[in-house]
């Protein structure tokens, strides 16, 4: 017996202390996650601290100067204020649209539901690079709006002329981010209880008032992630304000990269870069703060 | 002419019909359930009446009105949801006062009448908490406050007590019939419950399969259930099949296992059997000799006040619900006799085929 016992293949060894082995097991999606996001970050962020001159290229140093530029600096003043502006006017678009849209939708009869909701999300499949391109046929200076308004001679056709303008702007990054916001509110919508309508009906109030005062006040979580997730794209946005605001009108995206690939001022592209994340980041967890406080109480 | 009266109510989806011919009479201030089982049609009636639900045939009167085709808000009906359908964003005051916003109450006057009704199902101490801050029976009150506070004609219940525990169950039963009586209000209950029931309401409408089986007082419902279904339905009872055999006088002789019973048969039958209900708190264990019955005991569960026996006996297997009386009864095993007083035994109507 003790013989046969012997024969038995051992524990085999352990090469490392169990403890160990969770953080062994996510070790490659941490490395693959440092390397591609964490290092440039980090990168960015030493490079905004560094000097830049025309004749000599970056120079390694440690200073605040490209900060104190952007923080002094009326033009910069304006790109940063047009981005936000520009963001929020997006966020109300957004709420103005997929709001209502994700109501309809929910409402909708079995078959054309979830095709509609297909229909609304499928732009997220084509690049936004192309969508875009497609609001430049559309908006354009002999575009699509200024025919149709001259053919109906409503007005002359540079009225159509929508290019290099906040509207344009706005226009094409509501189309391209209002799914965003319809999924969010979808999300919220589908955890109503249905008879709380009918509760609303049964007391008295009409299809408005149960929409304003009974329907919206509990999707609000959802209406308000998903402002959260728009502004943060339209702040940050490059591909549209780049192909319909060129270098006329400049977002902070544009004005880094601008920094970047013309004037060959890195560290000062860097500084804008890193201010538009640390104003972002500012922005979404004060935001998320604040609605976390309101509805703990009500929602959950 | 009567306060609530539905004539002929019908839905269908499609080739399904959800509610067949529903013709009811209801009196003003009456306390009337819908009984039945999931799947009667007693959710599509009820739905029909509050007008989330448009009938495909018939016709409901309230107060001599017909409302058939009223929209929902403005039939003015109070209705407690099984869910409770509370608002989860308004607290207890705002929930209660919504219905009277909607009304244009005056602010004084609405003040007044909330902290009135909140009295009545003693919440006043809770009336600034949210929904989810509140326990399960407490919700159900807030509901019935809501729809309470608005003074309506007739109050709908939608399976209230079901998300409720056993223990809170019984307490809000109480509770709830307490309060219909002294708020006076005309009420309509839907239920699966047979005890919820028999025990609030002045009249029961069993139903089954989007039809109405039986209209009648609880009592009535209970003792002398008109058909196979309502009998097994509402309250526990042991179905059982005797043979028609000879006539004397106005009594004929009906066999059932080994005993043979003197009754008295309404009517001709067309075939040679008839069914028999017998209830299990009606049947009697005794011994072996001068029982009516001969049986085996099978099981014996010990419920606390009472002992559930399944026996099996000549004319079938039984139940037979005995009150514990402190001593322990027969054991599993036990050859006994089964008997019962003359009027335990009560006769179904033949099944009209057709």
């Amino acid at each position: 017996m003790a013989e046969l016992a012997s024969t038995l293949p051992a524990t085999p060894p352990r090469f490392f202390p169990k403890s160990l082995t969770p953080w062994l097991l996510s070790a490659p999606g941490a490395i693959f996650f440092l390397m591609l996001l964490g290092m440039p970050l980090l990168m960015t962020l030493v490079l905004s601290f560094n000097n830049f001159d025309y004749a000599e290229g970056i120079i390694a140093t440690f200073s605040l100067a490209n900060y104190m530029e952007v923080v002094q600096d009326d033009y910069f003043h304006e790109i940063f204020f047009r981005t936000y502006v520009i963001s929020i006017a997006v966020v109300v678009l957004c709420i103005a649209i997929g709001v209502p849209e994700a109501y309809i939708l929910s409402r909708m009869r079995s078959p054309w539901r979830s095709l509609f909701l297909v229909v609304t999300l499928t732009p997220l499949l084509i690049s936004v690079v192309v969508r875009t391109l497609g609001w430049v046929l559309l908006i354009g200076g002999n575009g699509l709006l200024g025919k149709t308004l001259e053919g109906l001679g409503i007005a002359d056709a540079s009225a159509g002329n929508l290019m290099y303008t906040h509207t344009g702007i706005i226009l094409a990054l509501v189309h391209v981010l209002v799914p965003f916001m319809v999924i969010s509110v979808w999300a919220a919508l589908q955890k109503l209880d249905p008879s709380v309508e009918h509760a609303a009906l049964s007391l008295g109030a009409s299809h408005t008032t149960v929409f304003r005062r009974v329907v919206v006040p509990q999707i609000m979580p959802g209406i308000l992630s998903g402002s959260l997730i728009v502004f943060a794209l339209a702040a940050s946005a490059f591909a549209t304000p780049a192909i319909l605001g060129g270098r006329r009108i400049k977002v902070a995206a544009t004005a880094a990269y601008d920094e970047y690939l013309n004037t060959m001022n890195w560290p000062l592209g860097a500084s804008i870069a890193v201010i538009l994340l640390i104003a972002n980041v500012v922005v979404v967890m004060s935001y998320n703060r604040m609605m976390e406080r309101r509805f703990r109480r009500t929602l959950g | 002419m009567s306060y609530l009266s539905l004539t002929s109510l019908t839905k269908c989806y499609g080739p399904t019909t959800a509610a067949e011919d529903i013709t009811l009479e209801i009196e003003k201030g009456e306390f009337v359930s819908l009984l039945g089982p999931s799947g009667c049609g007693k959710t599509t009636t009820l739905q029909m009446i509050a007008g989330f639900v448009e009938p495909t045939r018939g016709r409901i009167l309230m107060d001599g009105e017909d409302i058939t085709h009223r929209k929902p808000n403005e039939r003015g009906i109070g209705i407690v949801f099984q869910s409770y359908a509370l608002f989860p964003h308004m607290t207890v005051v705002e929930n209660v006062r919504f219905g009277l916003e909607m009304r244009g109450v005056p602010t004084a006057e609405s003040r007044q009448r909330v902290g009135e009704v909140l009295e009545l199902v003693h919440l006043n101490q809770l009336k600034d908490r949210y929904p989810r801050e509140l326990s399960g029976g407490q919700r159900q009150r807030v509901a019935l406050a809501r729809a309470l506070v608005i003074q309506p004609p007739l109050l709908l219940l939608d399976e209230p007590l079901s998300n409720l525990d056993a223990k809170l169950r019984e307490d809000m039963q109480i509770e709830l019939r307490n309060i219909q009586q002294q708020v006076g209000t005309t009420t309509l209950m839907v239920t699966h419950d047979q005890s919820e029931a028999l025990s609030l309401s002045d009249r029961v409408v069993v139903m089954n399969q989007g039809r109405v089986v039986q209209v009648d007082e609880p009592f009535n419902a209970y003792e002398r259930p008109s058909d196979a279904f309502v009998s097994s339905f509402v309250g526990k009872t042991n179905l059982l099949t005797g043979l028609i055999g000879k006539k004397q006088g106005d009594q004929t002789a009906v066999r059932l296992g080994d005993a043979t019973l003197e009754l008295m048969l309404d009517g001709p039958r067309t075939s040679n059997q008839v069914q028999i209900s017998i209830r299990p708190e009606k049947l009697e264990l005794t011994d072996c000799a001068s029982g009516k019955l001969k049986g085996r005991v099978k099981t014996r569960l010990f419920l606390g006040n009472h002992w559930l026996y399944q026996v099996d006996s000549s004319a079938g297997e039984l139940f037979i619900t005995q009150p514990n009386l402190g001593k322990r009864g027969v054991a599993v095993g036990d050859d006994v006799g089964v008997s019962w007083s003359p009027g335990a035994i009560r006769l179904l109507e033949e099944k009209v085929h057709g």
